[in-house]
């Protein structure tokens, strides 16, 4: 019997397409181990990062960072411009006017480089006795699953608020917390 | 009760089934319809018999999917019904699984037939063998004899507790394609002509209702994906093996069902094939050049295990349905009570075996062809199963559209939270278009498949009533924790991180809505 063109074609065209999807069906990819999965899904799942923000450049570093962290999976930046209110005058006392423009303007700032991202931004002016309960009051509030807090330790020099601040949040953190530290 | 509980979870649990094991459970039920099917769809659809195979494929491409995506989202023993109950409810689920319990005792009693059909290759006056018993003619009485000892066998390999081995499977399933694919690539290399094909198709074409018959037919090819759902639970890593053997499934299973009729059509006549209804695929066998003396008889042999097999899922998945739907309060557990020697739920096996032999006394004395007639039964079963499942896949995005999703039916229209699939919404209509098909085409299946059905609701009303459950209204059931729990157990880690972190964000959202 003679062997028809059409008929071979069809016989290779049939043996090669069942191997090719044989060989994509065994070729599995590896499992993940539960502490790794935990590892990758518990950063895709921070989807409201706080940034405290002072006036200083170690922190508009910190917008960045947290921008980074949370591109993809759009997450929220809540950057919250923390003041720490004297004890001898009420939390709810008119700012100098001068802190409030500082503020605006350092507030003003972060939220450009969160916008360069693409990503939501919301602003808060926290007044609290010590910038550590500014921040817990603000993850509260917004239900936070990071703070990112920039951080600039420098020789010689008295202590910072942002130093104190990163000692007391790692002592009891109120969400997970990335201290970003920029050598002086 | 607890001993019942002990000795299923324990087969629950026992993760065994590798990738191949997973493709050739499904392989050795779909795979094997197709050596039923071809002898009946040729005799309707005469020489468009690849095109009602087609017809049939398109709605079973939708349906694949459908459960693909299922299968992998909730991979646990159940399949159409566990979907179609947790997406629709109650009641959708218990008209489901009454589809799927027909199914079942069909497949034992079809597929028992077929398998006594291809040993009587070897013995062709028991395959023409006929009398006439009052008012029924030419009823093959030792063709009936040896079904109904092919199903009391595979009852009491039941009962005894021997389970279908994955290994077994495997091998089965790997030497069934070989020799399938042998036929198919020898036939059309080596005795294929196209002339011949082009006039069968030309020249015999049938008439739209005969088509549409023979559609409604040709489904009962792809009938199976079940057992692959109902393996997921016995499957490793069955949210990432399931999409992989599953697709793999749809695409082999499509492949052998064209190539089959076409290479058919090319080598001989319809009507030959049509004659051959208990052996079609050994007949055509026999047809092939050089090796046709030795493919007939291998064919055949390999052909009776094979559909032997298959209607031995049908007698486990009936035993495994029944223990499921009483777990789930949609009926009583009398039918899933464990023997306390043998471990195996007698009741139920030695019950829906009984219906199944009495389906096949049926057939046989129907005064049509006893395949065809329980080939209608199938059909009517499976596609009303396939129907409500497709309908479960909509309800379940709407409803839980935050549980991941390992593999998601392609093309999606967004509303709201919910991911709308295109080719599910097809499937729907598709797989509702057969179900009128077969109503309006088959004249048993019009009648006995609603019967079956509304018996089974009577049935469920007066349990529901009896027991004080709510009769169209659902149990109470956490659903999210079940899913979490099913997670852990399967080892999907990446999954149940996903969808645990995504219910922690549900709840504080309802949190800050309160």
């Amino acid at each position: 019997m003679q062997p028809h063109p059409l008929g071979v074609l069809i016989a290779i065209g049939f043996l090669v397409t069942l191997g090719l999807t044989l060989f994509w069906m065994l070729r599995l990819p590896q499992p993940l181990p539960q502490e790794v999965a935990k590892a990758i899904y518990s950063v895709e799942a921070t989807r409201v990062i706080v940034v405290p923000i002072l006036d200083l450049f170690y922190s508009e570093r910190a917008v960045e960072l947290a921008c980074r962290l949370g591109r993809q999976q759009h997450a929220t930046l809540v950057l919250a411009y923390i003041v720490e209110v004297p004890r001898l005058l009420t939390l709810d006392a008119p700012l100098p006017p001068e802190v409030d423009e500082r503020a605006q303007k350092a507030l003003e700032h972060a939220q450009r480089i969160v916008e360069r991202h693409g990503l939501k931004a919301i602003t808060d002016i926290v007044r609290a006795r010590e910038a550590d309960e500014g921040i817990r009051r603000a993850v509260r509030n917004y239900q936070a699953d990071l703070v990112v807090l920039g951080v600039q330790f420098a020789e010689n020099r008295v202590p910072g608020i942002f130093t104190r601040t990163a000692d007391a949040l790692l002592r009891r953190p109120p969400c997970e917390v990335i201290i970003d530290t920029v050598p002086a | 009760m607890e001993e019942r509980e002990s000795s299923f979870t324990k087969v629950k649990l026992r993760r065994e089934v590798t990738v191949w094991g997973s493709f050739c459970w499904g392989y050795a039920d779909v795979g094997a319809d197709v050596y039923v099917a071809l002898g009946l769809v040729m005799a309707a659809a005469q020489g468009a018999t690849p095109l009602a195979f087609a017809i049939a494929g398109i709605v079973y491409i939708f349906v694949g999917l459908a459960y693909t995506e299922m299968a992998s989202a909730y991979p646990i023993a159940g399949g159409g019904q566990y979907f179609t109950l947790r997406g629709l409810g109650d009641f959708g689920g218990l008209v489901a699984g009454a589809a799927l319990m027909l199914d079942y005792t069909v497949d034992v009693a079809l597929f028992a037939i077929a398998s006594a059909g291809y040993i009587n290759f070897f013995f062709p006056a028991a395959r023409e063998f006929a009398v006439n018993i009052g008012p029924f003619h030419n009823v093959n009485l030792v063709w009936l004899a040896e079904s109904l000892v092919l199903i009391a066998f595979l009852a009491v390999l039941n009962i005894k507790g021997i389970r279908e081995s994955s290994l077994f499977n495997e091998v089965l399933g790997a030497l069934d394609m070989v020799m399938e694919a042998s036929i198919i690539v020898i036939g059309f290399a080596f005795a294929w002509r196209p002339e011949l094909f082009l006039h069968q198709w030309h020249n015999e074409f049938p008439t739209t209702r005969q088509l549409l018959y023979a559609v409604s037919i040709a489904v009962i090819s792809y009938v199976g994906l079940e057992s692959v759902s109902q393996a997921a639970q016995e499957t490793i890593r069955p949210a990432t093996v399931i999409p992989r053997t599953s697709l793999a499934l749809i695409i082999i299973v499509l492949m052998f069902a064209l190539a089959f009729p076409t290479v058919s059509l090319g080598i001989v006549n319809w009507q030959d094939i049509a004659r051959r209804e208990g052996d079609p695929v050994a007949y055509l066998a026999t047809h092939l050049p050089y090796i046709g003396f030795l493919a007939g008889p291998m064919a055949a042999v390999l052909a009776a295990t094979i559909v032997l097999i298959s209607a031995n899922t049908g007698v486990m998945g009936s035993s495994r349905l029944a223990y499921s739907m009483a777990e789930l309060g949609l009926i009583s557990d009398w039918l899933s009570h464990i023997h306390p020697k043998f471990r195996t739920p007698v009741r139920s096996i030695v019950f829906f075996s009984a219906v199944a032999a009495a389906q096949a006394i049926f057939a046989f004395f129907s005064g049509r062809k006893a395949m065809e007639t329980m080939a209608n039964m199938y059909a009517f079963g499976a596609m009303l199963a396939y129907f409500l499942s497709t309908v479960a896949l909509i309800a379940l995005r709407i409803k839980e559209p935050h549980t991941p999703r390992p593999y998601k039916v392609p093309l999606n229209i967004r509303i709201g939270e919910a991911e709308i699939p295109v080719l599910g919404v097809l499937g729907v209509i598709g797989t509702f278009a057969m179900v009128v098909i077969v109503l309006w085409t088959h004249e048993i299946a019009r009648i006995t498949g609603p019967l079956w059905v509304a018996a089974w609701i009577a049935y469920y009303v007066w349990y529901r009533h009896r027991t004080g459950k709510p009769i169209f209204g659902n149990l109470p059931r956490n659903w999210d924790e079940e899913q979490l729990a099913i997670l852990a157990d399967t080892g999907e880690w990446e999954l149940y991180e996903r969808f645990r972190i995504e219910l922690e964000r549900r709840r504080r959202r309802s949190v800050e809505a309160k």
